[in-house]
């Protein structure tokens, strides 16, 4: 049986690694991850396996600092703190088995979530060999609301003729683990 | 900053600071960044050429500083971005994303526009898509959201009066505290608005809630529909029956994405746009308390009728080749009648007797 080695992903690299999320920003994805971790007692150093393809590497998510009651009651909507933090966490893993990066958060009108472009890339016509990214995140799987299903869901939405490929990526809490399709 | 990758970045710095000054609360903040970010979005639009060959950069661009600008509440600037996006060679996904826009910018213009003359008891519901014109639009498209509109209002005003959920038969008038009218439809997209007016016979008794605050109920749970926030919206509304009614609704009255791509509510306070598509809105299951029965998933299509059945959960569908007893769940009783003696598309599961209904629709929608 082929043994995944285990490889760190640090929150707190998110401004870092990922050009649509700033230092401003990265302390408030940040703290969405733990509180979702948080919410089904995990610790930093939670392992994660991510599915693309045909392996399973196995991240460490890694992160410093304690979770307060203050810090909770900030984030007590937890359906937006799953969304937020499923963001996070997809745009680290996209960045580490891809050759794309996350420069842009779809707005209004779209299902999409980013806008991708690979690493690295002319600097004026930016989006022209983009890709779009479509994430999900599930706070705890039961049977009704699971990865596979989340992902049967997006395939049906996403539209078929659209001219940019596609990824999508479902992040999971509770047994923390995602999956990545591309389309 | 000289090229489009700086500019561009710097505008997803501000855009994503803008974000977490929302989630502070900080609206102010949140209004200023924006418009910092669809400054510097816009001037990177602005840098690629007019050439096909600089799409999907280009069109991509536009939409986004459009949207910026239309997050600030720079309504014509947005416009014109917009515009600027569908001159050139927009992919097809962009274009019809960025026609989206242009729908829900002009709902807002509208709304400044006539705002003032909106009343605190009135609400406007505006539509847009293929199926509507200049003051017009598709009498079927039509008659159907007003009247699953004015069920989610009387609805409303029930559980606001605290009145367990009624699911047959005449509403007692004591229940009935407003009268719905119709106000005359603007020219500019299609939009109407309802008055509700207190009840001669209500006028003299204690009501604990005025109109504006139907129409905020009403309102905010548009809003969870359209954000995808069931949960919310589940905790504002505990009974199942009247959550049932109020998604299934809410459902239809959705846009399809065709003929109908965009519905607008708006009182005096705030306005809602529900863009959520209604084939993305799913229905709560069934309550199964027949542990021991094995049921099979079913969809059948067929007409609806009282045939088979006067029982007031069960209803009837003729078939070309059957008949079948359709168990209706407390809540969807007011979705399954606005469909009576139509065909329609029945989702459920079989129990060998009866189809337990999850899901109804025209079988025009198929």
């Amino acid at each position: 049986m082929k043994v995944n080695p285990t490889r760190t992903l640090a929150l707190e690299s998110l401004a870092d690694r990922v050009p649509v999320i700033p230092q401003g920003a990265a302390g408030f994805y940040k703290q969405n991850c733990v509180i979702c971790f948080h919410h089904n007692s995990h610790k930093s150093g939670v392992k994660l396996t991510a599915n693309y393809r045909d392996s399973n590497p196995i991240y460490e998510i890694c992160w410093s600092g304690e979770v307060t009651d203050q810090l909770v009651k900030c984030y007590a909507d937890l359906r937006r703190s799953t969304d937020n933090a499923a963001c996070a966490i997809a745009l680290l893993l996209l960045e580490e088995l891809t050759e794309f990066t996350g420069v842009e958060q779809a707005r209004t009108g779209t299902t999409i979530d980013y806008y991708l472009t690979p690493q690295s890339q002319d600097n004026n016509l930016i989006f022209n060999r983009a890709a779009r990214l479509e994430v999900s995140g599930i706070l705890e799987e039961n049977e009704n609301n699971t990865i596979d299903g989340r992902i049967r869901k997006k395939l049906r939405r996403l539209d078929r003729k659209s001219d940019l490929p596609a990824f999508i990526i479902i992040v999971e809490f509770s047994q923390p683990r995602s999956k990545m399709v591309k389309v | 900053m000289s090229n489009v990758r700086e500019l561009h970045n710097e505008a997803m710095k501000l855009a994503q600071l803008a974000m977490v000054a929302h989630h502070e609360g900080n609206l102010e903040k949140t209004t200023t960044l924006a418009y910092q970010a669809y400054e510097y979005e816009s001037q990177a639009a602005d840098l690629i050429p007019h050439h096909a060959s600089s799409e999907p950069t280009r069109s991509i661009l536009y939409l986004s500083a459009a949207s910026l600008a239309y997050q600030c509440k720079e309504l014509h600037a947005a416009q014109r971005l917009v515009a600027q996006g569908l001159s050139g060679y927009p992919p097809s996904k962009t274009e019809q994303d960025l026609k989206n826009l242009y729908e829900q910018i002009e709902f807002q213009l509208h709304l400044q526009e006539r705002g003032e003359e909106l009343e605190d008891e009135a609400l406007q519901l505006s539509l847009q898509g293929k199926a509507v014109g200049p003051g017009m639009i598709l009498y079927s498209e039509f008659i159907s959201r007003i009247e699953k509109t004015r069920s989610l209002i009387d609805r409303t005003v029930q559980r606001l009066m605290h009145r367990n959920y009624q699911r047959a038969g005449r509403v007692a008038q004591i229940y009935k505290p407003f009268t719905q009218a119709l106000v005359i439809p603007d020219q500019h997209s299609f939009a109407i608005a309802f008055k509700l007016i207190r009840t001669e016979d209500h006028r003299q008794m204690p009501l604990f809630f005025d109109a504006a605050q139907v129409i905020d109920e009403f309102l905010t749970g548009i809003e969870h529909i359209s954000k995808s926030n069931e949960d919310k919206l589940k905790e504002r509304i505990p009974e199942q029956a009247y959550y049932r009614h109020f998604v299934s609704m809410a459902r239809d009255v959705a846009p399809d994405g065709e003929k109908v791509s965009l519905v607008g509510f708006a009182s005096t306070k705030q306005s809602v746009t529900l863009t959520r598509q209604r084939r993305d809105i799913v229905l709560p299951p069934p309550e199964s308390d027949e542990k021991d029965v094995k049921h099979t998933p079913i969809k059948v299509k067929g007409l609806l009728d009282y045939a088979t059945s006067r029982q007031k959960d069960i209803i009837g569908l003729t078939t070309d080749d059957s008949e079948y007893n359709v168990l209706v769940e407390e809540g969807l009783d007011d979705l399954v009648r606005s469909y009576f003696g139509q065909y329609v598309v029945i989702i459920g599961t079989y129990d060998g007797k009866n189809i337990h209904l999850t899901d109804i629709y025209s079988a025009d929608d198929e």
